[in-house]
């Protein structure tokens, strides 16, 4: 192209998403355990409510198994489906079963919120009754469950308010309250570890037919039955009166995408931190209860194990009622998060399946002022409200109802990702192990078991947990119905609804000389243009350093001689194509855990376009994708003419084009040293010897080339302009070996 | 994310105008930001500087980045009427973010001025707390009371 054909990049439109700000495997874990750690305070109790005495050691299985658990998610995570749980069960096991997993996923969400702020209201309600004992205050006592339940009813409004607003609290809290939560742990493990120390223990029993005291309610349907009677039976049902000991771990699908490079070894270690954290909270709270606080005066403080824990160690009261109230300042913050979460939450997954097409749009609406989707927000605390009625502060009721809805999520989930395995066998970057070939096929017997043990205690669950069961199932049935509805509703309205694809906004700079990417000089740029052929860019993201180095990736639009004469709309620089080839740019991003910087302009010739930009954004490295239309020779020779066409002064630039297989091969562009065929090298440096006689130390090889080269211009200036050009057909049609990709060319 | 309006009376500008001054105009609440917009229209009518109104929306993690639970269109609305009251061109940036004080930071160049609006009363403020992290990060911070 030459100089003095139009230009048409008066118009530079910034693609720009979200801000990719990654977080470390500490942040990530510690946002994960607010949701998980808040169990601690309310698993102990009711666990032992349901089987006895020796409930700490199901919470501890419990809390083992969610190691397995945890390699689930990571596989999950590992496969990058976007959409969350809607998405990943909707693609492995069809429509209905995705519905039926987000109506059990709102139910698990709806019940987190009263559970967490019933618990935080408990505990509230035991440290005013205990200091009121302590200080022999006449009249003072609250009921703890009436209490609690309007304690929950206050919380539950507030953060109805601060969702309805809008939330602005900065996600750096998660953070400071897991700090605040790690040094009560920390006080209450050590004191626990004195008192008993000091005081001996109780022990736990070891769980059996004999030790295992089934209460009331915690049979369900079986009671009556022989089922509780063998032993493997009992051990499930116990198993599932404490699966709720792992709630939360889901959280971890949630933070994956913000989880820094390298990405799956950051989510391994913050499963491995979330794990440990978990166990040694959930599982000691549990253990020292029943070792600690005596039995006759344990089933006062099943609602409210932690403040009665610290009723019970030595110490002077006065340290022990400060204690207690560090203990529900500390619970109150992190159950208070949960009934928070569970309110944004259920907002983001029902706004999901909204965009879907299988909710009513009329839920979606914004708040007129605050622009939040108020009405789904309403409809959630409306639920969560109701709940915390009815359950009248009721915890053991709340929590057998809640592991409803975990179990169900997290069945789903697996059998998800079990059927996944055989739907999509390849390009996992993480397995859960033990996995054997059989005949060609792979058995993901790890995968099996967790969705075997999954299951097993989800249907005894069912059968176990009669109201949880009951209102479970009617809540689910409920939410099924409304999503089959809305989705036909919506189909037969022809409504078309988004898929995948990010939500681009766009910043339009007019002026070419002004482009809002804010990428330091010396960045990388790739060139985009095929969401199928984006290797290159994986490779770039896989090799850069972007702590160092900016890498800004490049759509040039391709537009036709004539078509600068009327300006482009933005729509028409950044359509549908776009979207679709930005979305995947953003995902491989996202997976490799490093941000990118995004561009897209329109350009007659794509490389000179290229050129140009990289020129003003002072890029040190081009990268592009091999061209399927020419050879890599003569692409990196279209690319070397463009760069000769910009503006001086021009910049020194690298090209890299990457093949299908991921090599490269690296072109200098403008003038550089040559890289010299090794018999030239030869040949200069027996002229050299040869000369060096006559001229002595002073004369070097760039000499000898020096004159060489100017030899040849007067040649091609002179009449021998024919022998050279014989010379130089002859040069090329000699069988040099071919540089192999991932090498400099010239 | 940064993002300028297509329409309103708002000037697509430019990020930066190489050689002018900028004053910073950090959105906290509508009282507030308005009254900051009013006294960096002062200090930049004086310094023939540009006005730049920074909006940190802090997304909570439970919901995907890009998925905010006050949608920006609605936010740049806002802002769109809340910078058509200052007589000057403003620059309206709106980032999606995770952590609000970082993100500010982000937008913010060394040596720049910034305007944060603030209510008195008997706690200290977020706002002020904002102001005071980005001053110990070398930022001069300038309080609009009311």
């Amino acid at each position: 192209m030459s100089v003095s054909q139009p230009r048409v990049t008066t118009k530079v439109v910034v693609a720009t998403t979200v801000m990719l700000s990654f977080i470390s495997f500490w942040r990530a874990a510690a946002i994960v355990l607010n949701d998980m750690a808040s169990t601690a305070y309310y698993i102990g109790g009711i666990s032992e409510t349901a089987v006895g005495k020796s409930a700490p050691w199901f919470v501890l299985a419990v809390m083992l198994f969610s190691y397995a658990v945890r390699a689930l998610y990571i596989e999950s995570c590992g496969m990058f489906v976007r959409g969350g749980v809607y998405r990943i069960v909707r693609e492995a096991l069809g429509d209905t079963l995705a519905k039926f997993s987000v109506s059990a996923l709102m139910f698990d969400y709806v019940l987190t919120g009263p559970i967490s702020g019933v618990t935080a209201g408990l505990y509230l309600g035991g440290l005013i009754n205990e200091t009121a004992e302590w200080r022999h205050w006449e009249g003072v006592h609250v009921d703890p469950p009436t209490s609690a339940m309007f304690f929950a009813v206050i919380a539950t409004l507030y953060f109805w308010r601060k969702n309805t607003i809008g939330i602005t609290e900065s996600s750096q809290k998660a953070l400071r309250i897991m700090q605040v939560t790690t040094v009560m742990v920390v006080i209450l493990v050590t004191w626990c570890l004195i008192t008993i120390a000091k005081n001996g223990y109780q022990p736990v029993p070891f769980p059996n037919l004999e030790t295992l005291k089934f209460g009331d309610e915690s049979l369900g349907w079986l009671k009556g039955t022989f089922a509780p009677s063998i032993t493997f039976l009992a051990i499930l049902i116990g198993l599932g009166h404490s699966l709720l000991a792992m709630s939360g771990e889901e959280s971890m699908a949630q933070v994956y995408r913000e989880i820094g490079h390298p990405k799956l070894k950051n989510l391994e270690k913050a499963g491995f931190v979330i794990f440990l954290y978990s166990m040694i909270f959930t599982c000691l709270v549990s253990f020292f209860a029943v070792m600690i606080i005596p039995d006759g005066a344990r089933g006062k403080y099943l609602d409210n194990l932690i403040g009665g824990l610290s009723v019970y160690l030595v110490g002077p009261p006065l340290l022990k009622i400060l204690f207690h109230a560090f203990v529900v300042l500390a619970g109150t913050m992190i159950l208070s998060g949960a009934v928070n979460t569970s309110i944004i939450g259920s907002n983001g997954v029902l706004n999901r399946v909204a965009e879907d097409g299988v909710m009513p749009d009329w839920f979606r609406h914004p708040h007129s002022k605050f622009g939040t989707t108020s009405r789904i927000i309403n409809l959630v605390v409306i639920l969560q409200i109701a709940t915390i009625v009815i359950s009248r502060g009721n915890v053991y009721m709340l929590g057998e109802a809640y592991a409803f809805g975990v179990m169900w999520s997290f069945t789903m989930m697996a059998l998800s990702v079990t059927v996944w395995r055989f739907k999509h066998p390849h390009g996992r970057e993480w397995k859960v192990p033990l996995n054997f070939r059989a005949g060609g096929v792979e058995l993901p017997i790890g995968l099996f078991l967790i969705t075997l043990i999954l299951a097993s205690l989800a249907t005894v669950n069912l059968l176990t947990k009669k109201t949880a069961t009951i209102a479970g199932a009617s809540f689910t049935m409920a939410f099924f119905v409304v999503f089959m509805a809305s989705e036909r509703y919506n189909r037969r309205r022809g409504g078309r609804h988004s898929g995948e694809s990010e939500k681009f906004r766009i910043e339009v700079s007019e002026d070419p000389e002004l482009i809002a990417v804010d990428a330091r000089p010396g960045n990388v740029m790739v060139m985009v243009r095929n969401p199928n052929n984006l290797r290159h860019l994986e490779k770039v993201l896989e090799k850069t350093d972007s702590r160092k180095l900016d890498i800004v990736v490049l759509s040039v639009r391709h537009l036709h001689q004539g078509a600068g004469e009327y300006a482009l709309e933005p729509d028409q620089i950044f359509g549908d194509d776009e979207t679709l080839l930005f979305s995947k740019v953003v995902s491989l991003a996202e997976k490799a855990g490093k941000p990118v910087k995004l561009l897209a302009v329109p350009g007659i010739d794509v490389n000179l376009t290229a050129a140009e930009i990289a020129q003003r954004i002072q890029s040190a490295r081009i990268v592009t994708g091999l061209s399927g239309l020419r050879n890599v020779d003569e692409q990196a020779r279209m690319f070397g003419k463009a760069w000769e066409n910009l503006a001086q002064p021009r910049p020194s630039l690298s090209l890299e084009i990457v093949g299908g297989e991921g090599l490269s091969r690296f072109y200098n562009l403008g003038p550089h040293p040559p890289r010299l065929w090794p018999e030239d090298v030869e040949l200069a440096h027996k002229l050299w010897l040869d000369l060096s006689e006559d001229f002595g130390a002073k004369l070097h090889h760039r000499d000898v080339i020096g004159v060489a080269l100017r030899r040849m211009s007067e040649d091609l200036e002179s009449g021998r302009k024919v022998d050279v050009r014989n010379d130089l057909r002859a040069e090329l049609s000699q069988a040099h070996a071919e540089p192999p990709m991932d090498a400099p060319a010239n | 994310m940064t993002i300028v309006p297509k329409s309103g009376s708002i000037s697509r500008r430019p990020p930066r105008e190489p050689g002018k001054l900028h004053v910073n105009v950090v959105c906290t609440t509508p009282e507030a930001t308005r009254n900051a917009l009013r006294e960096a229209g002062r200090l930049a009518g004086n310094l023939d500087a540009q006005i730049c109104l920074i909006a940190a929306q802090t997304v909570p993690y439970p919901l995907p980045l890009g998925r905010p639970d006050v949608p920006v269109e609605f936010t740049l609305d806002w802002l769109v009427g809340l910078a058509g009251e200052v007589n000057q061109a403003v620059r309206i940036v709106v980032t999606l973010c995770r952590d609000r004080n970082q993100a500010v930071l982000e937008q913010i160049r060394p040596g720049e001025l910034v305007v944060i609006g603030h209510t008195a009363g008997w706690w200290r403020s977020d706002s002020l707390r904002l102001g005071d992290w980005l001053g110990e990060q070398g930022i001069s911070v300038v309080y609009a009371a009311h």
